[in-house]
């Protein structure tokens, strides 16, 4: 089963990811903050990790940047939610080794989708 | 005697045992109610997510008990404002068979300033469009806090229609909408009420033409140009002409050059030379060099450094006549050296392999870096 990492310290969108995607058919493990973020993609390796921007510890960039250090995670998919206010965080983002983004408000519907089509392209 | 006192203790101590046992029981029974709730309040937050998500409706009989008053509107409230699209039209149209709209809308003109902020927030989190008449008599209310809600479910409503509205609320008496929140909620209509701004800036309210100037050049509204030059020229308050100014520069109409170049006249006031100034920088016509370079001789502070920031960013003219300035003796030309310096800080960010200034071999830049930084 694909495995997927979420990382955000909101629980209404964790828990709306979370639904989604395991509806979807993927095997999903929740975290709240950057720095658990990083821990349990080392232990769990998942196939694609969803990032929000702004969280505790670490944010969502500053995971990446650790993440993309580490061979095992270099071409690993990593979608990143930002809030609109945010775009430019985007730029930053991508330096950082993002595969994508996405603006909170979100529709679950079109996060599926990115997912499939990020895990197909890898 | 004896028997009465024995038997007194011992029917006061069963009343205490009785009393005791009876309030233990009733912590007890309270504390599973609350936990019970607390689950049945997790389940139906369950259900508003898949609600949400999935395409099917719940069916009544999932909501089993009734919920506290205003819960199922909080639970869904917070979740209406993280998703978009069909999911949101989806919670929103649950909400309304449950009645919450509705009933949202009807406390709007109820009395009390809490109930009236939840309920406009409620509604614009939800971006219920027919709410929009009780959102727009909300504007009118007594109480700032209730005005400022109104005003940004308004803005969340996204309905250029609201425009009138909200400008008219700027200038009204003693129940006038504050100007930082107005600015918020026409930012959310956004450019799709250029239309009613512009039309607003023609308006009889001051506060009301100030806060049109300052959108239409936020949302660059280049088809303005010409209504803003005209306030720019003529309006009887400074603070429209001030915005106007501001918005001329954003807006980056080379029309507006020569009319910005009169605005830093002697006779104008300094905030609006100042912001002029600004603005011409913003524009980088060279024409406006000559003049904004005579403002170097100025004894404000404020106007020689604001000239000096100003033609270190214009073309190799304006930098021509910050470096002669820099080179001579004259009293001003530390204002020169320091916009050079900050210009040359950037430069050096950019483009590394560029030569440094010859002007700036003996600059202290030690007083520089603790004002660079403070700054």
């Amino acid at each position: 089963m694909t495995k997927i990492l979420i990382a955000d310290d909101d629980p209404d969108i964790l828990e709306l990811v979370n639904y989604k995607l395991v509806q979807t058919g993927y095997d999903i493990t929740a975290v709240t903050n950057g720095a658990d973020a990083i821990s349990r993609a080392k232990e769990t390796l998942p196939d694609l990790i969803i990032l929000d921007v702004m969280m505790p510890f670490y944010s969502g960039i500053e995971v990446t940047l650790e993440l993309r250090k580490i061979p095992e995670f270099v071409s690993i998919p990593i979608i990143l939610l930002t809030a609109k206010s945010m775009e430019l965080d985007t730029e930053k983002g991508f330096a950082a080794g993002a595969s994508d983004y996405m603006t909170k408000p979100f529709s679950p519907r079109e996060l599926a989708t990115r997912v499939q089509a990020a895990l197909s392209r890898n | 005697m004896k028997v009465a006192l024995i038997l007194s203790v011992t029917l006061l101590s069963l009343a205490i045992i009785i009393f005791t046992f009876l309030t233990i029981i009733l912590r007890f029974w309270r504390l599973n109610r609350s936990k019970r709730y607390a689950l049945y309040r997790a389940k139906v937050r369950k259900l508003i997510v898949e609600l949400t998500v999935d395409e099917q409706e719940p069916s009544d009989k999932n909501f089993t008990r009734k919920l506290k008053l205003g819960q199922l509107e909080e639970l869904s409230e917070s979740i209406a404002t993280k998703v978009k699209g069909e999911s949101k039209d989806r919670l929103v149209s649950f909400l309304e068979s449950k009645g919450s709209v509705t009933k949202a809308i009807r406390r709007t003109r109820r009395i009390g300033s809490i109930g009236k902020c939840n309920a406009a927030s409620f509604l614009g989190n939800l971006s219920i469009a027919r709410a929009r008449p009780a959102l727009e008599a909300l504007l009118g209310s007594r109480n700032r806090e209730v005005r400022i809600s109104a005003a940004r479910a308004l803005g969340q409503l996204g309905q250029p229609g609201s425009i009138p509205a909200l400008l008219d609320s700027l200038d009204k008496t003693g129940k006038q909408l504050p100007f930082g929140a107005c600015i918020v909620a026409l930012l959310d209509i956004g450019p799709k009420g250029e239309e009613y701004i512009l039309a607003g800036l023609e308006g009889a309210g001051e506060r009301q033409r100030a806060a049109c100037a300052e959108i239409l050049g936020i949302i660059n509204s280049i088809r303005s140009t010409q209504a803003l030059i005209d306030h720019f020229q003529n309006d009887l308050s400074i603070d429209v002409r001030i915005r106007c100014a501001r918005a001329l520069g954003r807006i980056g109409s080379p029309r507006a050059v020569s009319q910005l170049i009169r605005g830093l006249e002697d006779d104008n006031p300094l905030p609006l030379r100042l912001v002029s100034c600004r603005s011409l920088g913003q524009l980088g016509d060279p024409e406006a060099v000559p003049a904004i370079a005579n403002l170097l001789i100025s004894d404000n502070h404020q106007l020689l450094n604001t000239a000096a920031q100003t033609l270190s960013q214009l073309s190799s003219e304006g930098f021509k006549s910050l470096t002669s300035l820099a080179a001579s003796h004259s009293p001003n030309r530390e204002y020169a050296l320091e916009a050079l310096a900050r210009k040359s800080v950037k430069s050096a960010v950019i483009e590394p392999q560029l030569e440094p200034l010859e002007v700036l071999f003996d600059y202290q830049w030690d007083k520089f870096w603790q004002t660079y930084f403070e700054f």
